[in-house]
């Protein structure tokens, strides 16, 4: 039977449509596309705007000229999404969205990121600071007597490691904690 | 085989360490509460690492328990992305 794809909508998305039939099937598309919808006279020679391919069920909007001999991403046959997606693991699905073009696909992409790594700083910093101002809080602790005495810098910088000490601990490790979430959202299993 | 997310493994490690860890620090420290009379001082070692253990009782409570939460809903979407393109694709 002689493949008729209804020239409103984009042959890739109707049943009976297979990548070997793509010469055929462009064809059909150009043929429709000429003779269902005229051009506007303003938009002749403009440029297509995007090369997202067209949404099925969807008619198309205008007759812009399409360029037949460019090789469209468009025009490429779909492979099957669902044997890709299954090969990775649920972990690895939720970096999807995030990946940029370039980035490497095995281990985790953001190992040379100055952001992170000034994270990374900040993250052993604060527990470093935390441990330092609570234990030099505590070791000047029976230096001078509590009672009596008004306060002094040093006082006042006591309490505050006192204060700042315990926060301090807890967000340094959260942020360590947090940078390693990040690591295991944005892994992908090595090809 | 499916390969496992080695940061989830570690992840589960840390959180666990720091829950057990925690505890188990704040276990130490209150073997030193209320020494007898005439109880020698344990020494500036045990004395920087009272002062450790109690700075970190806490904060390793919290981020150990927040990061096995965090975990458990990273599990919970994860299964549920799954659940979603198995009853898309079946």
């Amino acid at each position: 039977m002689a493949e008729s794809f209804d020239p409103r909508f984009d042959p890739r998305f109707q049943p009976g449509y297979s990548p070997s039939s793509k010469s055929a099937s462009r064809a059909d598309r150009r043929t429709a596309e000429n003779e269902t919808v005229p051009e506007k006279p303003g938009e002749q020679g403009k440029p297509k705007e995007s090369g997202v391919p067209d949404e099925p069920g969807k008619p198309k909007k205008s007759g812009v000229p399409v360029e037949p001999e460019t090789p469209k991403k468009s025009d490429v046959p779909d492979e099957p999404e669902t044997s890709k997606k299954s090969d990775i693991p649920d972990e690895a699905d939720e970096s999807k969205e995030s990946d940029e073009p370039g980035e490497p696909d095995s281990g985790s992409p953001d190992e040379h990121d100055p952001f992170e790594r000034t994270l990374w700083v900040v993250a052993i910093a604060l527990v470093v600071g935390g441990v330092v101002a609570a234990y030099w809080a505590n070791g000047i602790n029976y230096a001078q007597s509590a009672i009596g005495t008004p306060w002094t810098w040093q006082s006042i910088v006591q309490s505050s490691g006192w204060a700042l000490s315990s926060p301090m601990i807890t967000i340094g490790l959260a942020l360590a904690v947090g940078l390693l979430f990040r690591r295991a959202m944005t892994w992908r299993p090595p090809k | 085989m499916r390969k496992r997310n080695p940061w989830i493994g570690l992840l589960w490690g840390i959180g666990i360490a720091l829950v057990a860890g925690g505890y188990a620090a704040n276990f130490w420290l209150q073997t030193f509460y209320y020494p007898p009379p005439g109880t020698p001082s344990p020494g500036p070692v045990v004395v920087f690492l009272q002062d450790l253990a109690d700075n970190f009782v806490s904060p390793s409570l919290y981020v150990g328990f927040g990061t096995i939460a965090g975990l458990l809903f990273l599990h919970a979407r994860s299964r549920k992305r799954t659940k979603k393109s198995v009853d898309s694709h079946g």
